[in-house]
């Protein structure tokens, strides 16, 4: 299978303290991988080296074998800050990202901005800007803009934190299958072990700073999954393993 | 503005008027020094009725409009400018770093050697006094929106020409608004010492001209009138950029 992300010995420093150290992934073409570690570890730096943000120390981060640095098409991205435009409405803030990757691609990877909308329930909040919402509708609006942009890599930044927990079950069930059906490569990154086994095909536990790949195991569900999956011993047993994996926080 | 603040306002006013009435009428002070507010209330209302009023006035607004105008023509594209070339920030700032520690009054006598005492000496003077203030803070007012979007870039490969046009000069509006209300100000206050060391007519003019005929009165009165100019433009301002930014 074809490599979409890689990366090989990462170092990343900030002045005196290593981030990174020795840092090594392969994310195969329409994969979901979620990175899973405690607070501070290093998975937004990470994200941030696939994004083109930051530049290695050492290493190399290569996406479809050009440098991340260097790669030029849009990447559907949640960043932790929402990062919304506040003279922009929520349907406004959704379009934009919609509009501007759609110019780069040939087929339409992302949901239109009227089912983004729906899938995170904001249908109601279209015409308002973002100082009018809460902070839960702010991160759904991130997360509605992230699924509305054409990219056939997704990364998502603790893309469903802060959503109540039964919309959240059913926006990872509904944005699942739209990766698994647009053959969409996704990196992702959790603190909530429900939302980590359900979403993902691989899982990564982190140590702590810095971080370092403690396990990496696949997740031994099917790949269609629905809500039922939360009652099967597969899911059980996959909770074990980030328990045992000593990730969780 | 709502009725608890506006009789707030009236209210502190009041005492100001109450404490100044107090002092000159019991405090024994020669009129010279400081008028009784009625006198100054009857300077002012014969002010109104004088054809050099409207010239001070004019004369002033003219000159603090056009240097002010100016002033942001410059330091906004400047300011944009380090934006998109950061190599830029270092040949900009320097100088201006330098210009915005030199007291403004050093260079009055230079103006008045080159452009002698008519107008264009004088938006000068206020030009490089609000332009030298002007380009830090429009450029802190960008800066920051420039670090809280850095997904943009990243996320959607734009440039930073389009950076800077799509995020920063939009995000940066209200922020650059404020702080031009703020240079405003300090445009007044440049243009009164600029005119009170040399001028045909204007308002700091006019002071000196009181002054010469120990005419204190007169001098409360114009006093008056700039602060008055001030706290109505300010208050325009003000108004302006809550309809313009209402987000």
């Amino acid at each position: 299978m074809e490599n979409i992300i890689s990366i090989t010995n990462l170092e990343l420093r900030f002045g005196q303290s290593t981030i990174i150290k020795n840092f090594n992934l392969d994310v195969i073409k329409g994969q979901i991988v979620t990175l899973f570690g405690p607070s501070g570890c290093g998975k937004s730096s990470i994200l941030k080296t696939i994004l083109g943000m930051y530049r290695p120390n050492t290493g190399a981060v290569r996406i479809k074998g050009i440098n991340a640095v260097e790669y030029s098409l849009p990447l559907a991205y949640t960043p932790q800050m929402n990062e919304l435009l506040p003279w922009k409405t929520v349907a406004q803030n959704i379009e934009l990202w919609n509009t501007e990757s759609l110019k780069f691609f040939d087929k339409k990877y992302g949901l239109s901005k009227e089912r983004a909308l729906g899938l995170v329930e904001l249908e109601g909040a279209a015409n308002k800007y973002p100082r009018q919402l809460s902070g839960g509708m702010e991160r759904r609006t991130a997360l509605a803009r992230c699924i509305a942009t054409h990219s056939d890599i997704l990364l998502l930044d603790e893309g469903l934190i802060s959503v109540e927990r039964r919309l959240r079950r059913h926006i990872m069930n509904v944005l699942r299958r739209h990766i698994k059906e647009q053959g969409i490569t996704a990196v992702c990154i959790s603190h909530d072990y429900e939302e980590t086994i359900f979403m993902s095909d691989r899982i990564l536990l982190l140590s702590a700073n810095p971080a370092q790949i403690q396990k990496d195991f696949i997740v031994d569900l099917p790949a269609d999954r629905g809500p039922e999956i939360f009652n099967t011993g597969s899911f059980t047993h996959a909770a074990m393993e980030i328990i045992a994996g000593g990730s969780l926080g | 503005m709502n009725l608890k603040s506006f009789a707030t306002t009236l209210l502190t006013m009041l005492a100001l008027l109450a404490l100044w009435a107090g002092i000159t009428y019991k405090g024994n002070i020669p009129e010279l020094f400081f008028p009784k507010p009625q006198h100054v209330f009857r300077a002012l209302l014969n002010l109104l009725s004088t054809p050099e009023f409207g010239q001070d006035v004019f004369a002033s607004f003219y000159r603090v409009f056009t240097a002010f105008v100016l002033s942001i023509a410059v330091s906004y594209p400047l300011v944009m400018l380090t934006l998109i070339n950061k190599h830029l920030k270092k040949v900009i700032f320097i100088p201006i770093e330098f210009f915005r520690y030199l007291p403004i009054t050093v260079f009055v006598p230079l103006t008045i050697l080159w452009f002698g005492i008519d107008d264009s000496g004088k938006i000068i003077i206020v030009f490089l006094g609000t332009f030298a203030q002007m380009v830090p803070m429009f450029y802190d007012s960008t800066v920051l929106l420039k670090n809280q979007y850095e997904s943009f870039p990243a996320a959607l490969k734009w440039s930073r020409v389009k950076v800077v046009s799509k995020v920063i000069i939009p995000g940066s509006a209200p922020y650059i608004f404020d702080n031009a209300r703020i240079c405003f100000g300090w445009a007044w206050t440049y243009l009164i010492i600029a005119e009170l060391l040399g001028a045909e007519h204007g308002l700091g003019y006019a002071i000196i001209r009181s002054q010469r005929y120990l005419a204190t009165d007169k001098i409360f009165a114009y006093v008056i009138v700039i602060g008055l100019i001030g706290l109505i433009s300010d208050r325009l301002m003000v108004f302006t950029h809550k309809k313009l930014f209402n987000w």
